[in-house]
């Protein structure tokens, strides 16, 4: 019998780049946008980052994605920023009404801590966005127990699967003629403890039942499982991780000599 | 004659897989009107658009020859009412007795005794009356899928669309829908039914419907 | 074999027995029919079988179940798991993996098969219930009959000796539900033990045992 619809040739990972190899990238850029503060590093990582993220798994679907998502903290992200403008002084004043005070060193941070906001929104996105089977492949090249791996891996799917439950309740509610978007700010608390609380209650009252059916499925019988897929890495992987390296070493060395 | 009719309604999740292309439908409200299909052909799909859920259609969808796509969820929520296959998925309130009270008074006022009258009937009618105060995770999966039928006959008058309704069901609570079901067809009120078993409601059926290769065609009674 | 032996069980001190002094034995080739209204117990006896009641729910449970000459309450759950496996009712709980393969994969891979015998029990299972074009699919995306096709092709792979499938034709097309009838013949034949729980006369007609809940509760 043929297997012709195999869509992965080798059983190698949905993503152009290893998981492990994006990880790595991951922490890099998170570690230089927390040291180096400044605006111009925030504005490359972002830029980077969103590089990265149509590289990895291009598609239009995934970009509209993310601009829904920068859409929705953009509030956030200027009342964050404006707020650290007008609080944080320092640096010489370039602007003074009374006493309320806008420094450079506010402007400086305001922007900066803004940025990286958006920074880890795009790079969450990014990672919660890659099938957490992935995920299962690369803890276990790192040598981490399986169960530790099905752990962190499972926290992972169940962000979808409370999302789901949330949308369900929703349209539960929709379907009853209630909506959201018409109804007074009161009865919005209403509204939304009756979304929240079918997702908890469910999800506490389906833990149960999900244990129950990986352990009918033999979950942690053997110390030891096979996998039917691997997550190989590939030259560029080696590359990308060797540069990496190296990029560190250097940083170091300019930064401490 | 009070109804709603689709005309070349087309839609797709993806665009390589069209679910619907061209298809057409009349679901007048005092007839009982059969929809079957393959698993996967388009009835849940069908159910969404018809109750709002889906919106990205192109065609027409008029309810008594109103456009219905405008209409919001709380004007739609006062012809028709949607129930879909998955028991849970239809329940919100922790018991039965709070979420029926949702169909009856939304969060507003606080219930009256008419209608926690209504809800005791209702209740009995579908054997869940001592199951009032359970909470959802406690009960079985035909006892949630019952909650589901109480909260039809608190929507009486509405035009019922139901997803699989006796799937999961006993046969006394068959026979129970049933009995419902023939009673609001007396009334001059019918309902769109999808299922894959035809065979325990034959009589009630007043015409049939197959989804197959993105349309729907009419089909002979005799299964 | 699969013997129970005087099984009797109550959710709490409160209730009457819902299953009283029950025994029964099974054989190689049993299909076997487990019938009742909502509430007289029928998920609860498949629960028992596997000892899911009382290892995760809990309650009151007296009396013994061998398979095989083994006290399965003296084994955990995993080890339960190759011999005697459940399907139960709602697929959505039993979904974890984003495609359908990595579904049908986690059983024999937690019993430490090899990866090309993982592919070809995986090859032969969806072929046996026609779902080859959701090889790859994303399980979120399918189509609840899809989901019930694909929970039960998961506990297909793990291929134990003792199905018990609760309510699994509910929701399924005519074609889907003869699939699966086909199928469980097949196992039966090939010595297998099957316990199919459900309202449906699909159940009764191919079954060669039944049991009757009502009979098993406890008269008040």
């Amino acid at each position: 019998m043929k297997n012709t619809n195999r869509k992965h040739k080798n059983m190698d990972s949905s993503t152009l780049l290893n998981l492990r190899t994006i990880i790595i990238l991951v922490s890099t850029i998170t570690t230089l946008s927390v040291i180096y503060n400044t605006i111009l590093m925030q504005i490359s990582l972002i830029f980077f980052s969103i590089f990265l993220l149509l590289v990895i798994q291009p598609s239009r679907h995934r970009f509209n994605r993310l601009k829904h998502r920068m859409k929705m903290i953009l509030r956030v992200v200027i009342s964050l920023m404006v707020f650290q403008i007008l609080f944080r002084h320092g640096g010489e004043i370039i602007w003074q009404f009374g006493t309320i005070k806008i420094t450079s060193l506010g402007v400086n941070y305001g922007v900066s801590s803004s940025l990286r906001l958006m920074l880890i929104v795009i790079i969450a996105g990014l990672l919660l966005d890659i099938p957490y089977y992935d995920y299962i492949l690369a803890f276990r090249s790192w040598k981490i127990p399986y169960e530790i791996s099905f752990l962190v891996a499972s926290v992972i799917h169940f962000i979808p699967i409370f999302h789901k439950q949330f949308i369900t309740s929703r349209e539960a509610l929709n379907l009853r003629g209630i909506e959201i978007s018409t109804s007074t700010l009161h009865k919005r608390f209403k509204i939304f403890s009756a979304l929240v609380f079918p997702v908890i209650a469910k999800a506490i009252s389906e833990v149960k039942y999900r244990s129950i059916s990986l352990e009918l499925r033999a979950f942690r019988l053997y110390p030891e499982r096979t996998f039917i897929y691997q997550a190989k890495l590939k030259w560029y992987d080696i590359i990308i991780q060797i540069f990496i390296f190296i990029g560190f070493v250097i940083l170091v060395f300019v930064t401490y000599f | 004659m009070k109804s709603i009719r689709i005309k070349d309604l087309s839609f797709a999740y993806q665009l390589e897989n069209p679910i619907f292309t061209n298809a057409s439908l009349e679901l007048p409200f005092n007839e009982i009107t059969f929809l079957k299909g393959a698993n996967g052909s388009g009835k849940t799909t069908l159910c969404r658009i018809l109750s709002g859920l889906e919106k990205r259609y192109i065609g027409s969808i008029n309810i008594n020859n109103l456009n219905f796509k405008p209409f919001s969820f709380t004007e739609r929520a006062k012809s028709i009412i949607y129930l879909k296959q998955e028991p849970l998925s239809n329940v919100v309130a922790a018991t039965p007795e709070d979420d029926l009270t949702l169909w009856q008074h939304g969060f507003d006022k606080h219930p009256n005794e008419s209608s926690s009258e209504l809800r005791k009937r209702v209740m009995e009618r579908l054997r869940i009356k001592d199951l009032k105060d359970k909470p959802f995770w406690e009960l079985s999966g035909g006892q949630v899928k019952r909650i589901g039928l109480a909260a039809l006959l608190i929507n009486y008058d509405k035009y019922w669309i139901l997803d699989e309704p006796i799937s999961g069901l006993d046969n006394t609570l068959i026979r129970i829908f049933i009995e419902i079901l023939e009673e609001r067809k007396t009334l001059g009120k019918g309902c769109l039914i999808i299922s894959h078993k035809e065979d325990k409601i034959l009589n009630l059926i007043d015409k049939s419907y197959l989804i197959q290769n993105e349309h729907i065609e009419q089909i002979a009674r005799k299964f | 074999m699969l013997e129970l032996k005087n099984i009797s069980f109550r959710y709490n001190a409160n209730s009457p027995l819902l299953i009283n002094n029950f025994s029964f034995l099974a054989v190689k080739g049993n299909i076997i029919a487990v019938c009742g209204d909502s509430g007289t117990g029928k998920t609860t006896l498949l629960n028992i079988i596997c000892s899911v009641i009382p290892k995760i729910f809990p309650g009151d449970l007296s009396g013994t179940i061998f398979h095989n000459n083994i006290n399965i309450s003296e084994l955990s759950i995993p080890e339960v798991a190759p011999q005697i496996s459940l399907l139960m009712q709602h697929p959505d709980n039993q979904l974890f993996f984003p495609t359908v393969e990595q579904e049908l994969a986690f059983a024999p891979e937690n019993l430490k098969i090899p990866a090309k015998d993982i592919i070809k029990r995986i090859d032969d299972v969806l072929v046996k219930l026609d779902i080859e074009d959701l090889r790859h699919k994303e399980t979120a995306s399918l189509s609840f009959g899809q989901k019930k096709l694909v929970t039960l092709a998961s506990i297909l792979t793990l291929s134990p000796d003792v199905y018990l499938l609760d309510e699994p034709f509910a929701g399924l097309s005519q074609k889907n539900i003869k699939l699966i009838s086909d199928e469980i013949k097949t196992l039966a034949d090939n010595g297998k033990i099957i316990f199919l729980a459900g309202h449906s006369n699909d159940i009764i007609q191919f079954a060669n045992k039944t049991i009757e809940m009502e009979n098993l509760n406890e008269k008040h």
